[in-house]
């Protein structure tokens, strides 16, 4: 990037800068007449200078153009004007007056409009620039900012650049023009006020710039240190759980502390600078009227000057010290912004960034060639080797298996060929092209990576998956007519020198890796899903996916299919106890209570059970049935029994979470009604707090999980009644709040699982939720459900670095990344997956055979388990050993002119240096 | 079958004896209660162990077939706990589990197994108690085994 700030601005800005000095220019016969009109009217209107002589007209709007007397001094009468009396000239002029002023502050409105609007452009593109240039810069590199040090540099540290570059030209000459206009105005009027005026602001603009230079060095240190900050905070944030468990917690506050007290320290000094120059500044200012009021007051005692020009001059005053003023603020701003521009421009230049694209697409590579590497070795920044000189080749398309440790040089190697390390010595050299040379774009093609450090960003899994496919830039020839938005964004996008594709555009390579449409391309991922064997995770998480409305017809149809192939199949097996399905009339023993009163699905919050009690309608129907009594010392025996049952076990324990009752109880809130209702006279009503939670508890209540005898079948027949006069008559406002159930209707909001059981399952049977989970599986793709499943399943949101997600999922999706591409060379490192899965040999025939036009890089941990490959590099620390299974030809290369011991039989090959 | 009577069959066995009743409660409301139907497989091999079997109510049967083709089998009764060494030693269960009569069984399931291992020193106890005993039971054979020979 441009390292001087105000080339920089030149060049990006050049054609609005100029614009706006024109309106500038423009602006400044107005603010000139501005000035003059106060002294015509109180020496013409006021005082009856022009009535002298006996004249009791004057004339009014007459504009006559005058050429300068170097075009000849001719004069053209454009408007005779008309005649008026003294009031009338008062009145007109007056009006002349506020029509200027009128006409100076609409300038004033367009100047600063444009100003800010260039701003904020150059601050969009700024921002842009440092971000692509960030994209650009070594993967290590990448890795080695600290995030917030970064983002507070994109975001806040360039803000007052922003700011600044509407005024970077445009201020100076503004408020010069302003500045020399009050001036030469006041020296028009009377030459000695106006050097005075003159030789004050010359002091003014001399020594504070002086006194300032110790507030920008201020400055400039305060800038570095807020950064630092930032990026300790991140760093702390990154590791708060560690450090928290350590209970280094104090330790690392003083460090903040200390950082702050630095912060403060910087601060106040530069506030004693300010002010001190504040008060410099103001203080030089105002004497300049004590000077006009002196002297000006004396020559018009003595009639050298006219009261008029005097007060002229005094309000022409009152205009030139802001001007001045901001002025010195500018340069102030111009040194403080420059400084910030480089600190910034700094870090983001580097000297070697990456080629992101290619100019004239990505060819592929020949089906056939080679890859060789050639003494590759990498060492750490210490001289360590963190790789020993490698070198073999195998031909195009083979397979390489990568044997060692986590941490060791197997790593290291799938990182070089993975181009996420590039400051190693050596070449890999594919069909003779160095992969060090390669454009990011041209690299991505070939290449598919996926590494011992896996990163998922937050976004469904299907946006994980198929991020490697956002390579084609949208078409944004067709589709006919743009909408005016889209217009205004495109233009401003160009105009600040951004990307003008639109993010929600589809940016899917489809051509480039070889499939016709979406629906092909989900046939391959859905292949890939199989491959590494999480197919099933992927419907797992189909199944806890709610169903949304809208639901289309068709949808709902197989949906009530499915559910009824579920029933059908949970019969036909003899396992009806599996799931109690919602019948109207009768009582599920495996929901909980406030299911069974309720007898739907609540789409919102209102008839939460924490809050049922508070809610007036669900409150007047439990009164009607006489079930709050019952259900409040339902809860109270519940807090009396976990009460016992979890004294003295730790605070927030994982037991207690797994006796829950629905409602998110604390521990502490369950002792605290304990205590409550040790204290409670009978004789009294609770208080409405404690009956509320302690019949959200009961609410919660399951009789076969918490088993504590509570229900009985009377009650179970309150509850029903109950039910039935909730149904009926629920208002009409609450129609939104609950879905009921209906076995012919969608349960919306509940999840898929829930909506294909339509009941519960059944406590005290052995694996029953694992047996319903693959009854449901197969009752969906009996009915053609199971692909909506599946896409359902991809939906999920992963969650930051895949946290929402199943182990093996997370493991497996940056290894379909890698492959989604279909690139030609594909280095996997599976050793994380194979160590989690259930079949880890089957994965990798699997993988070997879904690979088999590919070169594939196989790096695993565990030898046993990748079978026979004909090429294996087994690493040991950084040292890696090439072994070849009894076919020298096939990878073996015998002519390696790094070998330096040569020592060579023909399975086996020390590739050390 | 309510908590109370499933409280009394645990106290009966060896293993809880001496586990004061708050906790007894705890692992008894805990656990799923689960009813198996005879001949219907608690443990299988084949299946990695989720978690360790108290048995309430009736007989089950461990089973191992041999190479020689016969299988070995003998009977456990009320009050012992199976799977424990499995889920410590992260092995797989040698041999199958079955219930041999109407079966009622408590499942701690694997992860609240070493919860309560972890909090409950109690538990922690009457479980190496446990484990104890079946060593030195074991040792003892062996000894004898050994002795014969």
């Amino acid at each position: 990037m441009e390292s001087n700030l105000f080339r920089y601005i030149w060049q990006k800005s050049r054609a609005e800068q100029v614009v706006v000095l024109l309106i500038i220019l423009v602006s400044i016969p107005f603010s000139w007449a501005s000035f003059d009109v106060p002294k015509r009217i109180v020496n013409d209107a006021i005082q009856g200078g022009a009535f002298k002589n006996g004249k009791t007209t004057a004339t009014l709007m007459d504009f006559t153009l005058h050429l300068p007397s170097w075009l000849g001094g001719a004069s053209y009468k454009i408007s005779e004007g008309f005649q008026v009396g003294q009031y009338g000239l008062l009145l007109g002029l007056s009006i002349y007056f506020l029509l200027l002023v009128l006409i100076n502050g609409a300038f004033k409105y367009i100047i600063n409009l444009r100003k800010g609007i260039l701003g904020e452009r150059m601050l969009r593109r700024m921002r842009y620039d440092l971000f692509s240039q960030l994209m650009r810069f070594r993967p290590e590199e990448i890795r080695a900012v600290k995030p917030a040090e970064v983002a507070s540099m994109i975001k806040d540290e360039v803000e007052p650049i922003g700011g600044f570059v509407g005024d970077a030209f445009i201020q100076p000459v503004f408020l010069l023009s302003q500045a020399l206009t009050a001036l030469v105005f006041i020296m028009a009027q009377s030459f000695w006020l106006g050097s005075i005026a003159l030789l004050i602001v010359l002091a003014q603009a001399i020594i504070i710039p002086i006194l300032r230079r110790e507030q920008l060095r201020l400055g400039r240190e305060r800038q570095i240190a807020s950064r630092q900050l930032a990026g300790r905070i991140g760093e702390i944030v990154d590791a708060g759980p560690m450090i928290q468990g350590h209970g280094a917690t104090a330790y690392v506050q003083s460090d903040i502390a200390g950082r702050l007290g630095r912060l403060f320290d910087i601060r106040y000094a530069l506030y004693k600078r300010k002010f001190a120059v504040k008060f410099l500044n103001n203080l030089l200012a105002q004497i300049t009227p004590f000077f006009f009021y002196a002297i000006g007051g004396y020559f018009a005692l003595q009639g050298r000057l006219d009261i008029g020009q005097l007060v002229a001059v005094i309000a022409a005053y009152r205009d030139l010290p802001p001007p001045i003023k901001e002025l010195i603020d500018w340069d102030q701003q111009r040194n403080d912004v420059t400084i910030k521009y480089d600190q910034v421009i700094q870090q983001f230049n580097t000297d070697e960034t990456l080629v992101l694209d290619e100019e004239n697409g990505v060819k592929p590579l020949p089906v056939k060639g080679e890859v060789r590497l050639e003494a590759v070795q990498m060492l750490d920044n210490r001289g360590q080797p963190l790789l020993t000189p490698l070198s073999f080749s195998l031909t195009r398309p083979g397979l390489v298996a990568v044997i060692g440790p986590q941490g060791g040089g197997k790593d290291v190697l799938g990182r070089i060929l993975g181009r996420q390390a590039t400051s190693y010595t050596g070449r890999v050299l594919i069909d003779g092209e160095p992969l060090a040379g390669m454009s990011v774009e041209r690299a991505s093609h070939i290449m598919g990576y996926s590494g011992d450090e896996p990163e998922i960003i937050a976004g469904t899994i299907r946006d994980n998956i198929l991020l490697p496919l956002r390579r084609r830039r949208p078409d944004l020839k067709d589709g006919g007519p743009v909408a005016a938005p889209e217009h205004r964004r495109f233009v401003e996008a160009i105009r600040s020198g951004n990307s003008p594709f639109p993010f929600e555009a589809d940016w899917t390579d489809y051509a480039g890796v070889g499939v016709a449409d979406a629906a092909e391309l989900a046939a391959r991922i859905h292949e890939l899903l199989d491959v590494f064997g999480c197919t099933h995770e992927v419907y797992e998480l189909g199944l806890g996916g709610k169903v949304m409305r809208p639901v289309s017809a068709q949808a709902v149809e197989r949906i009530i299919a499915a559910r009824r192939v579920v029933a059908a199949e949970l019969a036909r097996i003899k396992q009806g106890d599996l799931i109690e399905p919602f019948v109207l009339d009768r009582y599920n023993r495996n929901a909980p209570i406030i299911e069974n009163l309720i007898f739907g699905t609540r789409t919102t919050t209102r008839f939460d059970s924490a809050t049922l009690l508070f809610e007036p309608y669900a409150h007047s129907i439990l009164k009607a049935e006489a079930l709050i009594e019952p259900l409040a010392e339902m809860g109270a025996r519940i807090v009396a029994t976990v009460v016992e049952i979890f004294a003295g076990l730790p605070q927030g324990h994982a037991l207690f979470e797994r006796y829950s009752f629905g409602a998110s109880f604390e521990f502490e809130r369950l002792n605290e009604l304990a205590d409550v209702l040790a204290k409670h006279d009978m004789r009294n009503p609770l208080d409405q707090e404690t009956e509320c939670d302690l019949v959200a508890l009961a609410l919660g209540y399951i009789e076969p999980k918490h088993r504590l005898n509570l229900i009985d079948v009377r009650l179970e027949r309150r509850i029903l009644r109950a039910r039935e006069s909730f149904r009926k008559h629920l208002p009409a406002d609450a129609a939104e709040d609950v879905d009921f159930y209906d076995p012919d209707k969608v349960m919306a909001g509940a999840s898929v699982r829930d909506n294909l059981m339509f009941g519960r399952i059944g406590y005290g049977v052995p694996d029953a939720a694992r047996k319903v989970g693959e009854i449901v599986l197969q009752a969906l793709s009996r009915s053609g459900l199971d692909e909506a499943l599946y896409r359902l399943g991809l939906d999920t949101e992963s969650g930051i670095r895949g946290r929402f997600l199943p182990v093996r999922l997370r493991q497996a999706i940056p290894l379909v990344q890698a492959l989604v591409k279909a690139p030609q060379i594909a280095v996997l490192d599976i050793s994380a997956l194979l160590a989690i899965s259930d079949e880890p040999r089957e994965v990798v025939a699997r993988l070997c055979g879904y690979c088999a036009g590919t070169t594939l890089f196989l790096l695993a941990g565990d030898a046993n388990l990748v079978g026979e490959v004909p090429l294996r590099v087994v690493f040991h620390g950084a040292t890696g050993t090439v072994e070849a299974n009894g076919t020298p030809d096939a990878a073996n290369d015998r002519a390696l002119r790094f070998e330096s011991t040569g020592r060579e039989n023909s399975g086996r090959m020390e590739a050390r240096s | 079958m309510s908590l109370e009577s499933d409280i009394g069959c645990l106290r009966c066995l060896p293993l809880f004896q001496e586990m004061p009743a708050s906790r007894l409660k705890l692992v008894a409301l805990m656990g799923e209660r689960l009813q198996f139907e005879p001949g219907a497989v608690l443990i299988s091999p084949q299946e990695r162990l989720e978690g360790v079997y108290v048995i309430l109510e009736g007989e089950v049967e461990i089973s191992q077939p041999r190479e020689t083709g016969d299988e070995r089998r003998f009977v456990k009764d009320t009050g012992s706990i199976t799977g424990d060494v499995s889920l410590l030693s992260d092995k797989p269960f040698i041999a199958t589990v079955s219930a041999k009569s109407q079966v009622l069984a408590l499942r701690i399931p694997k992860d609240l197994f070493f919860e309560l291992l972890n909090t409950v020193p109690e538990f922690s106890l009457a479980v190496c108690r446990d484990l104890a005993g079946r060593v030195h039971r074991l040792a003892s054979v062996l000894l004898r085994e050994h002795e014969t020979i």
